[in-house]
């Protein structure tokens, strides 16, 4: 294990992946540094979702994955989570059946600090979603989507991770509701958690990322900050706008 | 009266033996989904490590023993087989499941052979507990109640009181997404098929003196248990529960009530005499259609709920 604490804590090189026979993820290269905020935009299709599972090693994947220096190579999803990277799924994908507390108990893994050294605890997350606080022992699945996502992510945060993995954290929800999360997001990552966005909204993508990668057929085919992308308006008509 | 309470309290008895199948296999099914063919083996092969544990030293060391010895043999059977089909695809894993079946068959046949073996209630339990006009229960009974009784509490415990039964609550809905929030999720496959067939070779343990200990009975209990948890709808507890129950009890009134259909249906047809077509349902008891009653009640519930009676799932 050769460990590198200058280098970002999230860097893809050449990452390749496949849905069953459909290679989805061309070569992608992508870093991320410690405590900042990075969107990754495209339209759909062009392999976003895959790339965040890709990180999470679900699905085959070739090329390099590091995590804080550290070469994922094989690892399991639940070792390149204990890594340090909480993972917020499209469509929230919370868990029916178990309560709200109970879905954010789950979020605690391994690797978490011992419970006096956390710095999110459960009381951590229902003072920054207080909706989450009123519903605690309601079932999960009765939420709004806007209340599931903040579950998503409140569960994300419980074992204290470096990095937050967030995939399409707006799809389907009001715009209201949209610029609340992107606050949210921007309240974590002020609080020194880095943040991967995947999104296609462009608007919060630009408000609250410090540095942007458009993607387009299964490759990375921007990188640079909101102000570079809005004076490239060829990189968004060919591969942003609809 | 009497007579009904008894056949009610048997149907309960043998549905409750059927639950503590059914909820390993439903588990294991939402869980991995893998219908579990081989789910009957287990039980099969329960039975018969309790009567040689028995017949080298007692019933109440194989009751320990032989679950526990089944619930490794399924770990390693997940550990080292379904896992490295698992890549394949569920095709895959449930063609791997059939063959596991007959390999456990054969490897049965050749150990035991085909006689039924001489597998018998425990001396100290084999007497009556109680006796209600003319007919008696077994203290054996009241221990296989008691046992299944306590199986159904702890499961319900465990699972909704334990952060295990969190975890396996979490895994029946996402468990790619339980495993990427850092959960070791193969692991927890492994326990709990490991724990579920473990639950059936007890219920082998407990049910293999009582019913029968013979090669036949994987396939016979197979076919049961199938049927019961796609009544009570894939991936369903509570489902298995109700359908292992009704299913106990139907078929234990059945023959209980050696009634003619034909009484049934048509009262004074049997005794008329009546020549024509049809006229053996005349003399078709319900008591022959008990084993054909599981089935009806599969094919009737699939044409009308095809997700079974509590099923979430529709693929």
């Amino acid at each position: 294990m050769i460990r590198d604490s200058a280098a970002p804590f999230l860097a893809l090189e050449g990452v390749h992946a496949w849905y069953g026979l459909s290679h989805i993820l061309q070569g992608v290269d992508l870093e991320v540094s410690r405590g900042e905020v990075v969107a990754v935009l495209g339209r759909n299709g062009v392999g976003r979702s895959t790339m965040c599972k890709a990180i999470m090693g679900i699905v085959t994947r070739s090329g390099s994955v590091r995590v804080d220096g550290v070469e994922m190579g094989a690892a399991k999803p639940h070792q390149i989570a204990q890594r340090g990277i909480g993972y917020v799924p499209e469509e929230r994908a919370v868990f029916p059946g178990l309560s709200v507390e109970q879905n954010l108990l789950l979020g605690i893994n391994r690797s978490a600090p011992p419970p006096a050294e956390r710095r999110w605890t459960l009381a951590t997350i229902y003072e920054m979603f207080p909706n989450l606080l009123r519903r605690r022992d309601q079932a999960a699945e009765v939420l709004s989507g806007g209340e599931q996502q903040m579950l998503a992510i409140g569960r994300a945060l419980m074992s204290d991770p470096a990095l937050l993995v967030v995939d399409e954290p707006t799809e389907g929800l009001a715009p209201l509701i949209v610029e609340q999360v992107g606050d949210l997001l921007a309240e974590i990552a002020a609080r020194d958690v880095a943040v991967l966005l995947v999104e296609q909204k462009l608007t919060i993508a630009m408000r609250i990322a410090q540095r942007v990668y458009v993607m387009g057929q299964g490759r990375v085919v921007f990188g640079g900050t909101p102000d570079a992308l809005r004076a490239a308006p060829d990189v968004r008509g060919a591969w942003l706008e609809v | 009266m009497e007579y009904l309470a008894f056949a009610l309290v048997n149907g309960l008895l043998y549905g409750m033996l059927l639950f503590m199948l059914a909820s390993g296999l439903t588990l294991i099914f939402s869980m991995m989904g893998v219908l579990n063919f081989a789910h009957g083996s287990f039980y099969m092969l329960g039975a018969y490590f309790a009567y040689q544990i028995g017949a080298m030293g007692s019933f109440w060391v194989a009751l320990f023993v032989a679950p526990v010895l089944v619930g490794v043999i399924g770990m390693a059977v997940e550990r080292y087989g379904l896992r490295v089909v698992h890549k394949h695809g569920h095709v895959a894993e449930l063609l791997f499941t059939f063959g596991l079946a007959y390999l456990i068959e054969e490897v049965v046949l050749m150990v035991w052979g085909r006689q039924p073996m001489p597998y018998r209630v425990p001396e100290a339990l084999n007497f009556p507990l109680f006796t209600l006009g003319e007919v008696s229960f077994s203290a054996y009974r009241g221990f296989m109640f008691l046992i299944a009784l306590a199986i159904f509490v702890v499961l319900i415990v465990i699972l909704r009181k334990t952060r295990l039964g969190m975890l396996v609550q979490a895994a029946l809905s996402h468990p790619d997404v339980l495993w990427s929030l850092g959960h070791d999720v193969p692991r927890l496959f492994m326990l709990v098929f490991g724990g579920g067939v473990a639950l059936a070779g007890l219920a082998g343990v407990i049910g293999g003196n009582f019913l029968i200990t013979e090669p036949g009975m994987a396939h016979h209990v197979g076919t049961i248990l199938f049927v019961i948890v796609v009544i009570g709808g894939l991936g369903s507890l509570a489902g298995a529960f109700i359908a292992s129950v009704g299913i106990g009890i139907l078929q234990t009134l059945m023959v209980a009530y050696d009634l003619r259909l034909a009484d049934v249906l048509v009262p004074g047809l049997a005794e008329s005499g009546y020549r024509g077509p049809f006229q053996e349902i005349t003399t078709m008891t319900l008591a022959n259609l008990g084993p054909v009653m599981p089935y009806l009640l599969l094919v009737v519930l699939m044409a009308l709920r095809p997700r079974g009676l509590l099923g979430k799932r529709d693929h």
